[in-house]
């Protein structure tokens, strides 16, 4: 038997075990861990503005003077939600100019005489006086869901005792919150 | 491995900047001018006696009243006066005799006052020259019931008939 004769049952035997060993240690499955945290997004922009008429003798008398124009909001959210409605710096009451020639005092009007009212398609909601120090609650969407165009409109508590002429204004302040 | 733990580093920060992104507020602005509003309305008239048992008695008296009333109903947002004046510069006379035809009585003889009131009677203004019967703070409607008088002067007051149209007029008195 030559040398190399006698190798190759050695050889043989080596393959062999080699062979052997990679079918035992074959990777088969793999697993990778996925985390998405998907956070609550709530979404609300506001156009327009509100505008309202001279006021007259009607007006006064029926104690109320419904805005011309108002504010439309887009909104949506992942989440349910509730739209709220605030004076912008929180304040109490609605800002005054005396009406030109006029020094009447400041009546200080409270923004609750300042109502809104929410108009979405076919639903139309209830008049919510303005909140000042804190927010009021002005517009719930029960479900999550995508975008709404919801119309405002407002009216302006009036009173031939205590509202003087002049230009009451404030900016409100629309906020979405997770519900 | 390690495109894999990349690409959920991606989604990991496309997430949070979904939540930081969101906008959720809107505002609008809010303006209202209300101007100076008053009103006034009035119903009724005044009326006179005919009877010459009445007029005799009222020449004694200095007045003679009136027995119809004339009611008012005003408000304003402002404080405001209420003035009357008459339709001319005298009160309007027919039926004088030629003589007396020319006979001018004042306008300042018939006199006004709120029943409810507790001021004096107030002279009709001429015409253009309203004299000032009422004051009132900024208010709701009220309504104010007048009644009249006539000063009368036996010496001076021409048989005939006296007219004139009472202007009842709301002005802002700041």
């Amino acid at each position: 038997m030559t040398p190399a004769t006698r190798l190759v049952p050695f050889w043989g035997a080596m393959l062999a075990i080699a062979c052997a060993s990679v079918t035992t240690e074959a990777q088969t499955t793999a697993t990778v861990a996925v985390s998405i945290p998907v956070a609550s997004v709530l979404f609300l922009s506001s156009s327009g503005s509100f505008t309202f008429p001279a006021a007259t003798d009607t007006h006064y008398t029926n104690g109320l003077l419904p805005s011309s124009t108002g504010p439309t909001l887009t909104h949506r959210a992942n989440v349910p939600y509730q739209i709220t409605i605030q004076a912008q710096g929180a304040g109490a009451a609605l800002g005054f100019a005396n009406a030109v020639g006029r020094t009447d005092a400041n009546p200080n009007k409270p923004t609750t005489d300042l109502q809104l009212r929410p108009t979405t398609g076919a639903s139309v909601g209830t008049m919510t006086g303005l909140g000042g120090a804190s927010a009021a609650p002005f517009y719930t969407r029960a479900a999550k869901g995508g975008t709404l165009t919801t119309a405002v409109d407002a009216q302006l508590i009036v009173s031939y005792a205590i509202d003087p002429p002049g230009t009451y204004s404030t900016t409100v302040v629309f906020t979405i919150v997770a519900q | 491995m390690k495109r894999i733990t990349t690409a959920l580093f991606a989604l990991s920060l496309s997430a949070a900047a979904s939540a930081v992104s969101a906008q959720t507020t809107g505002t609008a602005a809010m303006s209202a001018t209300i101007p100076s509003i008053l009103y006034i309305n009035v119903t009724g008239s005044y009326a006179f006696p005919t009877d010459a048992a009445s007029w005799e008695a009222g020449f004694t008296a200095g007045t003679v009243a009136a027995s119809g009333n004339a009611t008012i109903s005003h408000r304003a947002n402002v404080p405001y006066k209420i003035s009357i004046e008459a339709s001319g510069a005298t009160l309007g006379l027919t039926g004088a005799a030629p003589a007396d035809a020319g006979y001018a009585k004042a306008t300042t003889d018939f006199q006004i006052r709120p029943v409810a009131g507790t001021g004096s009677y107030i002279g009709l203004g001429a015409q253009g020259a309203g004299a000032q019967l009422l004051t009132r703070a900024r208010g709701a409607t009220v309504t104010t019931t007048t009644e009249a008088q006539l000063n009368v002067n036996i010496a001076n007051d021409v048989p005939g008939t006296y007219s004139t149209t009472v202007t009842f007029t709301i002005a802002s008195n700041y």
